[in-house]
């Protein structure tokens, strides 16, 4: 594995207990250090799956030849803890993920467990619930939160430990979309910060785009990785696996469908817009 | 700790409309829809809903019609799975409210298709699915009852997007069909595409009630309360030198718009 390998997976294989059918068949891939990954696929496509394997939460069939690297170091039973020291994954349900009887306590928590000190650990409870605009709430429970609040918790969780590899599954789902910027924004920050590598499973497109490089996954196998550019640039690949196009190109479509010419070189939202208004200049 | 989760709410909704419930992430949207099945019951006021009138005296018995003419899907679709198998997640609700297993079963695995679940899936858990899944779970176990007005707590979320758009269809398909949909949204681009009527709330006041047309008319307002416009009227106020007759909310709307303008029919 390449020094500047964060995550790699090898011909991995995963089956779930009394089941038959594999769901992941023989995926293959790598994740950059420092980089900012998104993975996308339809529901049931494998994502969560994956992104258990690489924390270890669940290991590959044994009967195979898969192999999972995490920063250098094999993904098998012995490393685990090791390997979870590094890798934050958000949930997908931030309830499930919430140990504390207060947002402080759950914050705290992957703190305490790496043995911080006391006076360390309530500094940084509280600067990483300011930062996703919840310290008001540290002494409520968190299950007395509404679904964008709770999704801020499990984040703010999350950073406060500063793992290597922050895993964000469909994190921001339930947030307003000035909130998804927002914690999007804190995140990128990070990483330029810390050297930090971001895989984030995601529905949305603005989400997906802000990636160095994007995943396309189908029924357990990978068809695609590439740029956000020029994946999200291959319409026809995407709405038959049932994956949505950006505005502009659903705009472009539209447009020549309506007798609105629109020539093949104007791809981005900004070339539409200069395009469309000298157009209306010749009227 | 006394807070107020609802602060002197008052609005009447139309039968058969649909109706889309948005604010920013606490603005109350979620304990709103918890009150319209009496999950929830207001500290004071008065709530008239399927022939039903709540109040802070309302009991929990005698609530089993009001349940099943107001289906409610929660904003976490695994807080309200609870069986063995998804089928017979689905077919609770049937049963529960008197029909016989057949029928129920019948019912079920129609709801079932429907949400695109195959058949492979349906014996099994329901938390053995991905997340996507368990949430059309929950959708088609709240539709199987065919309840009068149906409550969709960001029904969207942890769909795919042809899931999504699939699913904005069923609704919509429900809502024609004589029912009234209430959809909680962060999507102001379904707000648009899909809604008669929509509720704006903040800090558990209701700050505004009206078409989206209304709503989205005022771009100062809605950056004031941190509401986005939909992506169309967005694209349209960047478009320099074009005039439109109307604020395009919908690509279609959009694109009409734009055609009048090149093709100098304004
Ligand atoms: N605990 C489990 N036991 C058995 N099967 C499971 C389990 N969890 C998930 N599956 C199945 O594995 C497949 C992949 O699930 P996964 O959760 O990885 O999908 P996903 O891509 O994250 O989907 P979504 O977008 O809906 O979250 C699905 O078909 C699902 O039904
Ligand atoms: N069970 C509860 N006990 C006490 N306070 C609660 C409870 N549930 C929600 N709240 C609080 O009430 C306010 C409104 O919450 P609600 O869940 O209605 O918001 P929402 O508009 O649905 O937000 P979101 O978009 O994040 O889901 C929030 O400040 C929340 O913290
Ligand atoms: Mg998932
Ligand atoms: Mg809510």
């Amino acid at each position: 594995m390449p020094k500047d390998d964060a995550v790699e997976f090898q011909h991995v294989k995963f089956t779930y207990p009394d089941t038959k059918k594999a769901v992941l068949k023989d995926v293959n891939f790598t994740v950059k250090k420092g980089s900012w990954t998104s993975l996308i696929g339809h529901n049931g496509s494998g994502k969560s799956t994956i992104s258990k394997l690489i924390n270890g939460l669940l290991l590959p069939d044994e009967n195979s030849n898969s192999k999972i690297t995490v920063l250098g170091t094999p993904v098998t039973a012995e490393n685990i803890w090791n390997i979870r020291e590094k890798v934050g994954i958000v949930f997908q349900n931030p309830d499930n993920q919430f140990v504390g009887a207060t947002v402080g306590d759950d914050v705290a928590f992957g703190l305490e467990n790496r043995g911080v000190p006391r006076e360390e650990m309530i500094k940084t409870v509280r600067n990483v619930l300011s930062e996703v605009g919840m310290l008001e709430y540290i002494d409520s429970e968190p299950a007395n939160l509404s679904g964008g609040q709770k999704q801020r918790i499990a984040i703010a969780g999350i950073l406060a430990v500063e793992p290597k590899i922050i895993i964000l599954d469909e994190s921001t789902s339930m947030l307003d979309p000035s909130g998804r910027k927002q914690v999007l924004k804190i995140i990128s920050e990070l990483m330029q910060k810390k050297d930090l590598t971001v895989i984030s499973i995601t529905h949305d497109i603005d989400e997906a785009s802000m990636a160095d490089s994007v995943i396309v996954l189908n029924d357990g196998e990978i068809i695609d990785q590439d740029s956000p550019e020029k994946i999200f640039n291959k319409t026809s690949m995407l709405k038959q696996i049932g994956l949505d196009i950006p505005f502009t190109n659903k705009l472009i479509l539209e447009l020549n469908k309506n007798g609105i010419r629109v020539p093949q070189n104007v791809k981005t939202k900004d070339e539409l817009k200069q395009y469309l208004c000298q157009l209306n200049l010749k009227m | 700790m006394e807070k107020k989760g609802l602060d002197n709410v008052s609005f009447e909704l139309l039968d058969n409309s649909f109706i889309a419930l948005i604010g920013h992430t606490g603005s109350g949207k979620s304990t709103l829809m918890q009150h319209f099945n009496a999950l929830l019951k207001p500290s004071s006021g008065t709530i008239d809903i399927a022939g039903y009138h709540i109040t802070s005296q309302t009991g929990n018995k005698n609530l089993k019609k009001l349940r099943k003419e107001v289906g409610l899907v929660f904003q976490f679709p695994e807080s309200q799975l609870f069986e063995n198998t998804v089928l017979d997640d689905v077919k609770f609700g049937p049963k529960n409210f008197g029909m016989s297993d057949k029928e129920a079963e019948a019912k079920a695995k129609k709801w079932l298709e429907q949400v695109g679940l195959s058949t492979d899936v349906i014996s099994k858990s329901p938390f053995e699915l991905s997340g996507g899944q368990m949430r059309r779970v929950a959708i088609a176990g709240v539709m199987v009852n065919e309840p009068q007005i149906l409550c969709l707590d960001e029904p969207g979320a942890g769909l795919d997007p042809r899931a999504r758009e699939e699913m904005m269809q069923i609704f919509v398909n429900y809502q024609k069909a004589g029912h009234t949909v209430i959809l909680v949204t962060h999507n102001m681009d379904d707000v648009a595409k899909y809604a008669d009527d929509v509720l704006v709330m903040e800090h558990g006041k209701l700050i505004k009630h009206d078409k989206p047309q209304k709503v989205f008319e005022n771009e100062e307002w809605l950056k004031k309360h941190y509401l986005d416009e939909p992506t169309s009227s967005l694209f349209a106020s960047s478009l320099k030198g074009f005039r439109f007759k109307e604020n395009p909310l919908t690509i279609k709307e959009l694109v009409d718009g734009i055609k009048e303008n090149v093709q100098g029919g304004v």
